[in-house]
């Protein structure tokens, strides 16, 4: 075990630490968001709402996934400074195994995901949105399984690359349209035919609609025609599987 | 003891070329000295480095430290640039390094003797970006050496250190290997620094073409070697070789060496008004001196490290 726990802490809390001594990067992470939302939910207030309720609350589950997708993401690009610094170099010859490598990736990935979204959340009073407790709590704990299947998309995406140039075209070309076409930034059931396919071949849809599902649990905002929440749990965590042993073997390797 | 037996590797190219680093290289080097691995660019020094610490998987051979698997040791490695969090300080540094390693450190228990010799005691808390290259060098050494490793690899660690830094990073680290028994493995082309090295093993093309005591080494080159630097080294090159043979060598493009011979010997050989002789000195004979007789290839110093040092 001291080839794993130990060092898992240990690289852990130091992209914490790294975290959060980068003032802009700290800034920037917790108020883009905000700017996003209240941007989006005041523009479109009284010219959109969705299914009866204003834009800005559909909307803020769907900010939450944003959140995590970035925060996991970017956090994985520290793979790239480190394989070019050097420092990656001294945690491969080190005895920590491999395993504790990628776990500590996705341990920090998902602390900066979660602790930002409930940053986020000192909006909720603002949106209208009055969650339950069982829904705000099951949505924070599938947010923690968001935040660890994204921090393994990045790592997948970030151990190929060598600059972290390229990491930001791929957010650019891939990520953000994963998201947009993913149920978070309109409702599927309004799209057209061929946008709605699109949307039900993405495998973000499914996690998005079981986070939406939770997140309005019990009250009347609960969205409609979503797939069954078993089939979006194991979507969610059939690709958190692929990408966490694709991250292993590629480790490994 | 560090044994190497028969390490051969090969690597494959994305087209299916095969390229040959290493051919069955053989050496040893003993706990408490500093062997020096020495060898001009693609003679296979960085594939051994990355076998010794298991970065790149064994094809052919055995790497044993104490008659047992290197696997099995703990190395501590210092890499050619530091492999240091420039936001964290240098405690932290240590203490994460450490914790990699399965052990953990506290402050009271770090050893103050290590921290003086380093000279790293006020600038625990200082962050690593803002130190100097020099003391990135000893934080790096710090936490390698609180891992208490049984091996200490070091691939040129001199890289961007000034001259008078590169000594006294040596005699640090030479202090550290005697004082703990460590075996200590040096991949450096500092060859002024090599020469200081209790064992020299030099490697051309692959293979390893010498393995000894830099004093033995230089045994063939006598007391002192004359050196002249030539506009026309060739001419002058070929003047001397008439008259002294095989002790005659070309160290540079422009510079002839002669072996076992005093300035007394060439003075009357060489017109002293030429003016292509820009310089003639005689001198003690280096590693380098040994290194061009052995593989026919000039090793620079690289001027411009030391200017960007």
């Amino acid at each position: 075990m001291s080839t794993f726990l130990l060092p898992t802490y240990s690289l852990w809390t130091r992209d914490l630490k790294h975290f959060v001594r980068q003032r802009s990067r700290v800034i920037g992470a917790v108020g883009q968001p905000f700017v996003i939302w209240i941007f989006l939910a005041a523009g479109f207030r009284n010219s959109v709402s969705v299914d009866g309720m204003e834009y800005g609350a559909w909307l803020f589950p769907g900010v939450i996934l944003l959140i995590a997708l970035f925060a996991a993401i970017f956090s994985t690009i520290s793979i790239i400074d480190d394989r070019t610094t050097g420092f990656l170099q001294g945690v491969l010859t080190s005895p920590a195994s491999r395993t504790s490598i990628l776990w500590s990736k996705m341990l920090a990935g998902t602390t900066i995901a979660v602790v930002q979204a409930l940053l986020f959340m000192v909006l909720l009073p603002f949106s209208g949105i009055t969650p339950t407790v069982a829904g705000f709590l099951l949505s924070l704990l599938f947010l923690t399984g968001i935040g660890m299947l994204f921090t393994m998309l990045g790592f997948v995406l970030a151990w190929r690359m060598s600059s972290t140039q390229g990491f930001h075209a791929v957010m650019t070309l891939l990520l953000i349209p994963l998201w947009m076409l993913s149920g978070a930034f309109f409702p599927v059931d309004g799209a057209a035919d061929w946008m709605q396919l699109v949307v039900r071949l993405n495998p973000l849809y499914y996690v998005t609609a079981l986070f939406q599902q939770l997140f309005f649990m019990g009250s009347s905002m609960a969205p409609v025609d979503v797939p069954a929440p078993w089939i979006s749990l194991l979507v969610s965590g059939g690709l958190f599987l692929l990408f966490y042993l694709y991250s292993l073997r590629s480790l490994k390797a | 003891m560090l044994s190497i037996h028969d390490i051969a590797h090969v690597y494959t190219g994305d087209s299916g070329t095969l390229t040959t680093a290493l051919r069955g290289v053989s050496f040893s080097a003993a706990s408490g000295q500093v062997t020096a691995l020495v060898g001009p660019n693609g003679s296979g020094k960085t594939t051994l480095f990355r076998l010794i610490n298991g970065l790149l998987p064994l094809q052919q051979g055995r790497i044993e430290l104490h008659h047992g698997p290197v696997r099995n040791a703990r190395i501590g490695v210092v890499f050619q640039s530091p492999s240091l969090d420039p936001y964290l300080t240098v405690f932290e540094n240590i203490r994460h390094h450490v914790l990699l390693y399965g052990r953990t450190v506290r402050r009271p228990q770090l050893p103050v003797r290590l921290l003086n010799m380093l000279d790293l005691s006020d600038k625990l808390d200082t962050r690593t970006r803002e130190l100097s290259g020099g003391f990135q060098r000893r934080v790096e050494l710090a936490k390698v050496l609180l891992t208490e490793p049984d091996l200490l690899i070091l691939d040129e660690p001199f890289s961007g250190l000034d001259l008078t830094a590169r000594e006294a990073f040596f005699s640090l680290l030479r202090e550290v290997t005697i004082e703990r028994e460590l075996t200590t493995l040096l991949i450096t082309h500092v060859l002024s620094i090599a020469t200081l090295c209790d064992r020299v093993v030099l490697l051309e093309n692959g293979n390893c073409i010498a393995d000894d005591f830099p004093e033995h080494l230089l045994e063939d080159f006598g007391r002192t070697v004359v050196e002249i630097v030539s506009a026309d080294a060739a001419r002058l090159f070929d003047r001397l070789r008439r008259h002294f043979g095989g002790d005659v060598l070309r160290l540079r493009e422009d510079t002839v060496l002669l072996k076992n011979v005093g300035l007394g010997d060439v003075i009357s050989l060489v017109d002293v008004n030429d003016a292509s002789i820009k310089d003639m000195q005689a001198r003690r004979p280096g590693l380098e001196d040994f290194f061009v007789l052995r593989t026919g290839q000039y090793v620079e110093e690289r001027e411009e490290d030391l200017l960007a040092a």
